[in-house]
């Protein structure tokens, strides 16, 4: 009996060594065993339980709520905004009957709105007039009618170049001008908009390069409108 | 040989091989060289030729005003945009570029002519494109280089002051607006060497046969 039972204990230890290999041996034999036991099938249905009810301490599997928009900052007349590409200062806010050498040609029972900003871009890379004219949004701001871009002919105040390139940490005067209807604005009403904030963000996945890209928050441009005709 | 020795033999050569791997990936170029540009760089009174242009480099400029033959000037009292330098860049550029014999579809007056998409002054991590307020200068749009024929003009670009506090800044003239895997001219400089003029003149574009 005492024999078979050697017997046996060789079998599941064999080769037999010295006692310590056959502790050894043994204790990985029972660790095998345990992990066998282990219902591998529930697993993936464990591990996500588990997964679950951790999320509960966060709420649970209900829609976090949305983040406050941030309140649109309020920007007057000589008052500088940063939008993160560009700084703007709006000077002038303007009806006239025509104006020269700013693209704008009203018709018959029109006149020309006009603003006149400095606008200094952050860099890194020049910004393009039709780039500058994105970050714009408005009712009140004329819209190209095949992209649906805000669309002021834009000029410099200096020597009048139009559509000009800004470029980085340069002050370019710009001559912002659109015709509205005669009746629009009178001298002491207010034109509002909005200009849109951005950051300048590197492409990782799909290529090099840069881009720039809205961070949602939005400046509320108000000015009021001086008459140069009345 | 015992079985242990063996094993032990097994696991160092699987670990040799790993250690290998790490080596080879670290002495391999990373990704960025199949991005890489191949520059030519340049100073002034030198040449440098890429496929579709030769360069010559007359001169490089700083003034704190510039205007040109037409009358156009950079500062106008009172403007508010009057406290940017001007960095001028005066080449000769002779167009090599043939176009295509199976492109049908460019009419015959822009066939043959090389452009530079990219034009830029790069200078402390910024980049300005070159100017187009002259009047006349090779900061207009789709400023062409005909084969055969070479012109010489300014790429003139209107900077902050501080660029001229700058050690190193440099202008890249390539054919396609991203040059990776493309040849590009560098035409490389110190900007703090260049004597800031009050006033400087764009250089007329002048067009003529190439020698």
């Amino acid at each position: 009996m005492a024999e078979g039972e050697t017997a046996g204990a060789a079998r599941t230890t064999a080769p037999a060594g010295a006692s310590g290999a056959v502790t050894r041996r043994s204790a990985r034999v029972l660790a095998r065993q345990a992990a066998s036991r282990v219902p591998t099938r529930y697993l993936t249905a464990i591990v996500t339980g588990l997964f679950l009810a951790a999320t509960a301490a966060f709420g649970g599997l209900a829609d976090a709520p949305p983040e406050p928009a941030p309140a649109p900052a309020k920007v007057g007349l000589d008052e500088a905004y940063d939008t993160g590409r560009y700084t703007v200062t709006f000077r002038h806010a303007v009806i006239v009957d025509e104006v020269g050498d700013v693209g704008v040609y009203p018709e018959e029972g029109e006149r020309t709105l006009v603003l006149i900003a400095d606008v200094t871009p952050a860099g890194p890379d020049p910004i393009t007039y039709a780039e500058l004219m994105t970050t714009f949004a408005g009712e009140e701001l004329p819209v190209d009618e095949y992209t649906g871009d805000v669309s002021m002919q834009g000029s410099r105040y200096d020597d009048q170049v139009l559509s000009p390139a800004l470029q980085p940490h340069v002050t370019t005067p710009l001559v912002l001008a659109w015709a509205v209807p005669e009746e629009r604005y009178a001298a002491g009403d207010v034109i509002t908009f909005t200009l849109r904030d951005q950051r300048h963000q590197e492409l990782s996945f799909l290529g090099a390069g840069t881009y720039w890209e809205e961070t949602g928050e939005t400046a509320i441009v108000t000015l009021e409108i001086e008459d140069l005709d009345a | 040989m015992t079985p242990r020795i063996r094993s032990a033999l097994s696991w160092l050569t699987a670990a040799a091989l790993v250690v290998a791997g790490w080596l080879i990936v670290q002495a391999a170029p990373g990704d960025d060289v199949y991005w890489e540009t191949f520059y030519r760089n340049v100073s002034v009174g030198e040449d440098a030729e890429i496929a579709m242009a030769r360069v010559s480099v007359l001169d490089i400029r700083a003034a704190e005003a510039v205007s040109d033959s037409s009358g156009w000037e950079s500062d106008v009292e009172g403007s508010s945009g009057n406290d940017s330098v001007w960095i001028l860049l005066d080449l000769r550029v002779e167009g090599r570029y043939t176009s295509p014999a199976d492109d049908t579809t460019t009419p015959e007056e822009y066939r043959d002519i090389a452009y530079f998409a990219t034009d830029a002054l790069e200078a402390g991590g910024d980049t300005f494109s070159p100017s187009e307020r002259p009047q006349d200068s090779f900061g207009g749009y789709g400023e062409g280089f005909a084969l055969g024929k070479a012109k010489t003009g300014t790429y003139a670009y209107e900077v902050p002051a501080s660029v001229l506090d700058l050690a190193r800044a440099r202008v890249v003239l390539a054919q396609p607006l991203q040059a990776s895997m493309q040849e590009a001219i560098a035409v490389e400089f110190d900007p703090r060497a260049l004597e800031l003029r009050p006033h400087a003149e764009v250089l007329d574009t002048v067009e003529e046969p190439a020698r």
